[in-house]
């Protein structure tokens, strides 16, 4: 019988705090006594003073390699930390069907019983149950559920290619370093063979209410299309509802709209009308968003190989609800970015900007403005705002205080979905205007700032960037994934702007082993292993070169942790617990593997983390203590949980710093931390 | 005069009438022809040559437009007598995919009532005709690529020039669906 949390909001808050007072738990983030814990005392779980001079304020800019260099002066035995980003792809997208080693537990697809090893449905498939709702009027993120799909609306091909985007293994070689060499026919191999925007053909005409095993359908090796993964479109797809609250499931998120968004607005209007003859394909969708890989068929046989061997989390989120800059974005500002004028203060951006999915008259769910050529900022201050109220509204119904109160800054319009950055590679700023999508420089505190301050080094590796032309591997590189981008103050300093590198500066970096301290890298968009201009195995094959090029240098490899996950769930299904921290996220999980010689042996780790997650790391492991700002997610504390649920933090909103992501046995911290002490 | 509309759901999807012809393309028209999240290959293969020419894509349309994928920097002259007046500059986004008459043609109308036809379309050049109905008549415009991220082109009424552009890429421009 589910519990209502209505009735007990300060339970699960209160309960948590007995425990960490009776148990001095400052830092317990698994169930499983970490075999390091004499280690990790010594560790500071988060940073813990906020950057002063925010923006608004005197804005100061940054002059590196004038102090000491710090990149060395560090708490484990971890060196460099390499961060790989994918694309598009949740944690039961890929690991739905996966099977960890002996003595591990996963929460998937398969473990829960919605999906049997072959891909068909489970006994409790009824927990991934779909729904259809009805909503006019007022934009709510949990609309009035009507009836579950008899059957879920036909695949749809949407953008996947019809053929291959290159005709040959050497055409694709021409073009593309980021592949180990037996990789390139796969970039001319998969297409679909079938018109866009159509019924996808490949898979059954009849779907049952179930997620849906592409294994069946089509090969590892075909593109498929994408789903909708909006910021306004995600909430409503995880359709929380404190109502619907349990024990297990605080959050009351339950995940059960992913179609009916995808064939009701999918990705956006631009502000239109609805068309004439409106079907569940006119989006060019489908159920999409039910699709899944099959591992336990062979799908992502890499990444595979690298969670039995490695360490692997299933509880890792997407930290923005949506799509690819805004993530990007909250990885490198440990918080959204706002509509600023030319002091950095918040302004109003022009008005067909602004975000409305309020219900357009006489539609069921079809908004007044949205899209990729439309509104994409919030006034997340306002609940008069279109949204606003409705999402404010269940934050602040939640068994727990989200983030800072559920604020934004007052008056600012954040940027919630894809607009390009402020600035050129050149360090040009970018035009700007009604019809440009893109955002001004801001001034806001970011992780390169932190970093730099603290005489850490770091560099951004953009396949594709080429000297800030921005035009390398045909024009591939994607410009909104790299947050530094976004930074005035990183952007118009020559020095700081020159950490923005290319991947072939990451490879000779391993290989020379001058790699900095903090290195974040992403493949162009032929690899990133986003749906329909991508694919997982193109991301596989990413990571595997860079990962066995690390492997290759020993000294290297003693002293570096590679990391590999994804911008965000591409708005596939996932059934994993959602936190939501403050009004952008959490959204759904995704995949996170550390690769290291301090996480070995296949462990799969249960404590709960987002993209920030990767800032607490960073700060933890050299030593700083000092928070990206007063705003930034990176001042929330390390989970709190309970042995029999170590996915739900007692004491949300709750992040981790990936510390149990290692196991530093036999590594001597005394010698180490009086090392960093001199 | 141009109006532009999304024509379909998901934004992707583009529709262009031009006042009097309604004449319409769609994006969907072109097997290519979508608002890919990344750039057209091609184009670095273009770029790779050491001589400048231009590769045939084997399984693209053979009259894919090569312009690479990006932000452009569209520079407008209207004529008069022979004397170019002061320019005007667009900036657009060519995404992979993307229609490059919409992109890079529609903003050469030399007057309120002219409209295009006879649309051509090479690797390396687009070509077109140009009715006003009135004086004067009708002409041609024409832009043509000396690179993947460098072309220029003009209109020319009763023969003589109206209109010069030049177009640069400057930088990526990510897709939208991102």
């Amino acid at each position: 019988m589910p519990t209502k949390f209505d009735r007990t909001r300060l339970k699960p808050f209160l309960f948590g705090a007995l425990v960490t007072s009776l148990v001095g738990l400052a830092n317990a983030q698994t169930t499983n006594p970490p075999n390091d814990a004499s280690f990790r005392a010594n560790v500071p779980n988060s940073a813990t003073t906020p950057a002063s001079g925010q923006s608004g304020g005197t804005i100061t800019l940054y002059s590196p390699n004038t102090g000491k260099d710090n990149s060395n002066r560090t708490r484990t035995p971890i060196k460099h930390v390499i961060l790989l980003i994918g694309e598009n792809r949740t944690f039961d997208h890929v690991f739905g069907t996966y099977r960890p080693p002996a003595g591990q537990t996963v929460y998937n697809l398969l473990s829960e019983g919605i999906v049997n090893a072959d891909g068909t449905p489970g006994p409790n498939v009824a927990k991934a149950e779909q729904w259809q709702a009805s909503q006019t009027g007022d934009y709510t993120p949990s609309p009035t559920r009507t009836s579950a799909y008899t059957q879920l609306p036909q695949m749809n091909t949407g953008g996947a290619p019809t053929q291959p985007y290159l005709s040959s293994a050497a055409q694709a070689e021409a073009i593309e370093p980021g592949l180990p060499t037996a990789d390139y026919p796969e970039l001319a191999e998969g297409g679909t063979g079938l018109p866009n925007d159509a019924v996808d053909t490949r898979f059954p005409s009849t779907l049952a209410n179930a997620p849906v095993n592409m294994h069946a359908s089509i090969s590892y090796n075909d593109y498929a299309n994408s789903p909708v993964h909006r910021f306004f479109q995600m909430w409503q797809q995880l359709d929380c509802n404190v109502s619907q609250a349990t024990r297990a499931n605080p959050s009351g998120c339950r995940a059960d709209l992913f179609p009916w968004v995808e064939v009701t607005m999918g990705a956006g209007n631009n502000g239109a009308t609805q068309p004439a003859g409106f079907t569940d394909e006119s989006t060019g969708e489908g159920s999409t968003s039910m699709q899944f890989l099959n591992m336990a068929q062979g799908d992502a046989p890499y990444l595979k190989q690298l969670a039995q061997q490695f360490a692997l989390s299933d509880n890792f989120h997407q930290s923005v609800m949506g799509g690819t800059g805004a993530n990007h974005i909250m990885l490198g500002f440990g918080d959204a970015i706002y509509y600023a004028d030319a002091n950095g203060n918040p302004a109003v951006p022009p008005s067909n900007q602004i975000e409305n999915p309020n219900t357009q008259s006489g539609t069921n769910n079809w908004w007044v403005q949205d899209g990729y050529s439309g509104g994409s900022y919030v006034n997340c201050a306002d609940d008069t705002q279109p949204g606003v109220g409705a999402v404010r509204s269940y934050l602040k119904s939640l068994p727990y205080r989200t983030f800072r109160g559920t604020d934004c800054k007052s008056g600012a319009y954040y940027l919630v979905n894809n607009y390009n950055p402020g600035y050129l590679g050149d360090g040009t700023p970018a035009p700007l205007g009604a019809n440009q999508f893109t955002i001004p420089p801001v001034t806001q505190q970011n992780l390169a700032l932190l970093l730099t301050r603290h005489n850490v080094s770091w560099k951004y590796y953009g396949e594709g960037w080429s000297n800030g032309t921005e035009d390398g591997e045909a024009g591939t590189f994607c410009n909104i994934c790299d947050p530094f981008l976004y930074s005035k103050q990183i952007m118009t300093n020559p020095t700081l702007r020159a950490n923005n590198q290319d991947i072939n500066n990451l490879y000779s970096d391993i290989q020379n082993g001058t790699l900095p301290a903090v290195a974040i890298a992403k493949p162009d968009g032929l690899l990133d292993g986003h749906p329909a201009s991508s694919k997982l195995e193109l991301f596989e094959g990413y990571v595997q070169k860079i990962v066995q090029m690390v492997q290759a240098n020993p000294q290297l490899w003693n002293n570096t942790a590679v990391m590999i996950t994804f911008d965000e769930g591409g708005g596939y299904y996932d059934s994993g617990y959602v936190q939501p921290i403050d009004f952008f996220g959490d959204g759904t999980r995704i995949p996170l593997l550390v690769v290291s010689k301090y996480s070995q042996g296949g462990r799969v780790v249960h404590t709960y983390y987002d993209h920030v997650s990767f800032d607490k790391f960073v700060e933890a492991n050299w030593g700083i203590d000092e928070t990206i700002s007063r705003r930034s997610r990176d001042n929330l504390p390390n989970p709190i949980q309970f042995g029999n649920n170590p996915y739900v933090p007692v004491n949300a909103p709750a992040i981790g710093d990936l510390m149990d992501m290692f196991d530093f046995r036999g590594w001597n911290p005394d010698v180490n931390v009086a090392a960093t002490q001199n | 005069m141009l109006i532009q509309c999304p024509a379909r759901a998901g934004g992707r999807g583009i529709r262009f009438v031009l006042m009097g012809t309604m004449k319409t393309m769609s994006l969907l028209a072109h097997p290519a022809a979508r608002w890919h999240r990344w750039s057209n290959p091609i184009a670095a293969l273009v770029l790779l040559g050491a001589s400048g020419s231009f590769s045939p894509r084997t399984h693209a349309d053979p009259g894919d437009f090569q312009a690479m994928p990006g932000l452009w920097k569209i520079t407008l002259h209207t004529l008069k007598d022979g004397r170019a007046g002061p320019a005007t500059v667009q900036w657009k986004c060519l995404y992979d995919g993307g229609d490059p008459w919409a992109t890079f043609v529609d903003a050469m109308v030399p007057g309120e009532h002219c409209t295009r036809s006879g649309e051509h379309r090479t690797s390396t050049a687009l070509a077109w005709t140009v009715d006003c109905g009135g004086q004067p008549a009708a002409g041609n415009g024409r832009i043509q690529l000396d690179s993947p991220k460098h072309y220029t082109g003009d209109v020319t009424l009763d023969g003589h020039d109206v209109l010069q552009v030049e177009g640069k890429r400057y930088a990526a421009c990510t897709s939208p669906s991102d």
